[in-house]
């Protein structure tokens, strides 16, 4: 029979369509493609961690002993997730604490079973010093880490920590690397190489693609379903919108910025906005070292001058409100209604203008800042800025880069200083930071992030408090004393949590991770990610 | 650099040693400026790679490590004794070797920067030389106009809106990356190299234009034309020729603006490229990463002015009868 005119443009047409469409399990080994917020690769060794951008390649390279269920930051002892660790024992003191190990677990490239050994070699590479771990401030507890045997390894604490599960094992920080493949190569070398025994193992650094990681056929937890992903360092943020609503990316870091969110949404309706709650913690200090805000008046009006309500609104629902020091979701951390009403500080205007007449200041003062220009930060300023203003404060605001703005506001040189961190929910850890004398600034630089100067100005009785605290065994007696010390931080206000500012991303509906994702730390895993039509 | 060259220039042999020597000390110049304006600038390296949480005393280890304890004449004298043998060091943040990120990352600026010069080129002196000629026409009003725009409209803008159309609306091209395979990085060039040669063709375009008139008002081309030379043979024979040198010269100057231009355009478009390097560089106070990249730029420049110089000798005999 003579194929027909017809016949054949029919023959090429459904050739064309099923290159296309490629078959099902063309579109299954379709690479993720992530963009986060930096310009280059730091460290995915994460023993030294300290871009959250590296972070999202760390969490899908390393497994940690233990983490918090998918999407969440539950980390009581009943809900965490045995990852790594497959059990464990605490002393009556909690300061021992001793974990089995989840036996067969292989790492990347071909490194072997992970025993106790490569346990105790990543605790003690960031214990040291010298190895400039930036983990190792959550680990100052640790006296040592030994091992019992292959797959037992004991934790000697210094003080009782009965948390220790929640601030030393989990995430980075119980990330665990092979001792063989970082013994084998310089820490520079490992940083850009990195051996774990996550979902994903390392592939490489390509200049356009970014990391680029690959899945892991001998994974523990199974073999992920997509093959492959391309994790690029794209800074603009305007660049990431635009290539994500092109459709070349399925995950954008968002920008914390207002508006943002809404922004996103117009131009492609159906984007999922994944946003982990609470995020960073926005801190404002008032240096009571300086005049006029060594007066319990002046900052109380300031405090009154802003409206929460309104940050919150701006940010569309990345914001959330604090009242307390630690945020309300944390273990421990005040609701609204639990704090007598003199504490909750709501939006008083007039109340604001009342206090700064009795100090002295009816005509209201003025003050310069720096402050850095990276987008969340300034763009909480500029709103405490306005609402400043119309109590007749005039903070003017010099605008520098955020890696000067962090070298110089640990010299003490602001008179109101804005931080943000992420902290673990752990009750002591907010406490201890910020407001504890041991933690004070100093002009040097080499302080840390007290920079009320509370505790060696004012704050009588909160160093016992905290003390006490950090020596308690038990949870629920130690979170009691973290609040005695709240209440008290909260009467003299040296500082106060503005607000919590989660990290958002924005994710193609077509890609589940497999878990809701509602709170956690500013990156999220993959291993259980699939396309689906 | 002119001067000397120009002090030198009668003894022709010497030149090229004077005009080494020149580079040589520009170079130097602008390394010594570099040096000591990263180390004036607030910031901690520091503070960058340790992260803030890092105490007083890793901060110590690591500028012990690395040598930003030692008094700066050392921290100097290092550096160009690193410089004279070729090291370019490791970044203080990444650890990694220097000029193997340079080596990844400059072809791709150095295709961009390429492609832009091309299409600038090519749009520039055609479009300079039709307004010149049919000067107070329709065409030369449009091109005067677009020369405008060009010149009136910041590089990253340009670079969003081209994205924005083109990439995103269009869905001609893709809008981010460097791409792999040749055909691939040729389509990720498009976009970016438009944006810039866009620009630097409304440069090219309004240099042409004036140089153009102002030869075409010449005794020789009035000759010329009075001898019945066909006009299109004055245009391009007689008139751009002698037209092309001031464009050249401005050229030169341009290649060099078109550098910070395509750092800004590497960013809008999430491009691979030394520009992405120095502005990381610059952010997080990794002096090393910064001193290598500057002093690739400060080489790319004196190279283009050497060009520069070697073509106005191709282009005017003049010069290479004075070897001035």
């Amino acid at each position: 029979m003579k194929a027909t005119r017809r016949d054949v443009i029919k023959a090429a047409a459904a050739s064309v369509l099923v290159a296309a469409t490629g078959g099902t399990a063309a579109a299954q080994a379709r690479p993720v493609r992530v963009a986060v917020s930096a310009t280059n690769v730091f460290s995915l060794d994460p023993r030294r961690s300290v871009q959250n951008a590296d972070q999202f390649s760390s969490r899908q390279v390393f497994d940690a002993l233990l983490d918090p269920p998918d999407g969440t930051f539950e980390l009581s002892a009943d809900k965490v997730v045995r990852s790594l660790a497959e059990s464990w024992d605490v002393s009556a003191d909690s300061k021992t604490w001793t974990l089995k190990l989840r036996e067969g677990v292989q790492f990347h490239k071909g490194f072997g079973e992970m025993t106790s050994d490569d346990v105790k070699y990543t605790y003690e590479t960031m214990l040291d010093p010298k190895w400039g771990s930036p983990q190792r401030i959550y680990l100052s507890d640790v006296d040592s880490v030994e091992a019992v045997d292959k797959y037992r390894v004991r934790f000697t604490l210094k003080i009782p920590n009965p948390t220790f599960h929640a601030s030393g094992l989990i995430s980075l920080i119980g990330s665990i690397v092979s001792r063989a493949a970082a013994e084998k190569s310089t820490p520079e070398a490992f940083a850009r190489n990195p051996v774990g025994t996550g979902a994903y193992e390392f592939d490489r650094i390509d200049p356009d693609r970014g990391v680029v990681l690959k899945a892991f056929d001998k994974y523990h937890g199974g073999k992920p379903a997509i093959e492959q992903i391309e994790i690029r360092y794209m800074a603009d943020p305007t660049a990431r919108t635009l290539a994500f609503i092109k459709g070349d990316l399925d995950i954008i870091e968002g920008a914390r910025l207002p508006g943002w969110v809404d922004q996103i949404k117009r131009q492609k309706a159906d984007v999922i906005i994944d946003q982990t709650m609470p995020g960073s913690i926005n801190t404002f200090f008032f240096n009571m070292g300086r005049k006029p805000f060594d007066d319990i008046r002046v900052r109380k009006a300031l405090r009154y001058g802003i409206d929460r309500n309104i940050l919150v609104k701006a940010f569309g629902g990345m914001a959330g409100a604090a009242w307390g020091i630690n945020p309300p979701d944390f273990p421990g951390g005040f609701k609204e209604n639990e704090l007598p009403e003199e504490l909750r500080y709501h939006h008083d205007p007039r109340k604001a203008k009342a206090l700064l007449n009795e100090a002295g200041l009816g005509n209201g003062f003025k003050f310069e800042i720096i402050m850095t220009q990276r987008e969340d930060y300034s763009s909480i300023m500029l709103m405490v800025q306005d609402m400043w203003r119309s109590i007749g404060v005039d903070m003017s605001i010099r605008t520098i880069d955020h890696t000067t703005y962090h070298s110089e506001k640990d010299k003490d040189v602001n008179a109101v200083v804005l931080h943000s961190e992420t902290f673990a929910p752990v009750s002591t850890q907010i406490p201890m930071a910020y407001y504890h004398s041991a933690a004070e600034v100093r002009t040097d630089g080499k302080g840390n992030k007290n920079y009320s100067h509370y505790g060696s100005i004012g704050g009588k009785g909160v160093d016992d408090l905290l003390n006490a605290a950090m020596a308690e065994p038990n949870l629920e007696r130690r979170q009691n004393l973290v609040r005695d010390a709240e209440l008290k931080i909260l009467t003299d206000l040296p500082a106060f949590t503005i607000c919590t500012l989660g990290f958002v991303y924005a994710r193609n509906p077509r890609l589940q991770l497999g878990f809701d994702v509602k709170a956690g730390y500013a990156r999220y895993r993959l291993a259980k990610a699939r396309f689906v039509s | 650099m002119g001067s000397v060259i120009a002090r030198l220039g009668k003894y022709g042999r010497l030149v090229p040693a004077a005009r080494i020597a020149d580079a040589l000390i520009t170079v130097f110049l602008v390394l010594c400026f570099v040096f000591v304006a990263m180390r004036v600038l607030p910031g901690d390296p520091a503070v960058t790679a340790l992260g803030d949480n890092a105490s007083p005393e890793q901060l110590q280890i690591f500028r012990e490590r690395f040598g930003l304890d030692k008094p700066l004449w050392q921290q100097f004298i290092q550096f160009f004794v690193n410089i004279a043998t070729l090291d370019l060091g490791t970044s203080l943040i990444s650890g990694q070797s220097i000029a193997r990120m340079l080596a990844t990352n400059l072809p791709y600026t150095i295709e961009l920067s390429l492609a832009a010069m091309a299409i600038g080129m090519a749009i520039g002196v055609p479009t300079g030389v039709v307004s010149a000629t049919r000067r107070g026409g329709a065409v030369d009003y449009a091109a005067r106009f677009l020369a405008l725009a060009g010149f009136c409209i910041p590089d990253f803008f340009l670079g969003a809106l081209i994205l924005i159309v083109f990439g995103l609306k269009l869905d001609l091209l893709p809008i981010m990356g460097g791409g792999t395979d040749f055909a691939d990085r040729v389509k990720h060039l498009v976009l970016p190299a438009m944006t810039l040669g866009f620009i630097m063709a409304a440069f090219t375009s309004r240099l042409t234009r004036s140089a153009l008139l102002e030869v075409l008002r010449r005794d020789y081309v009035r000759t010329a034309r009075a001898k019945g030379v066909p006009e299109r043979y004055v245009i391009y024979k007689h008139a751009l020729r002698n037209a092309l040198i001031p464009v050249v010269t401005g050229f030169g100057i341009y290649i060099l603006t078109m550098l910070s231009g395509s750092i800004a355009i590497e960013l809008v478009f999430a491009r691979p490229g030394v520009g992405s390097v120095l502005v990381n560089a610059i952010s997080s106070r990794d002096y090393p990463t910064v001193q290598a990249t500057l002093l690739v730029f400060a080489m790319f420049v004196v190279g283009v002015n050497f060009a520069m110089d070697l073509i106005y000798i191709l282009i005017d005999p003049r010069l290479r009868r004075t070897g001035r």
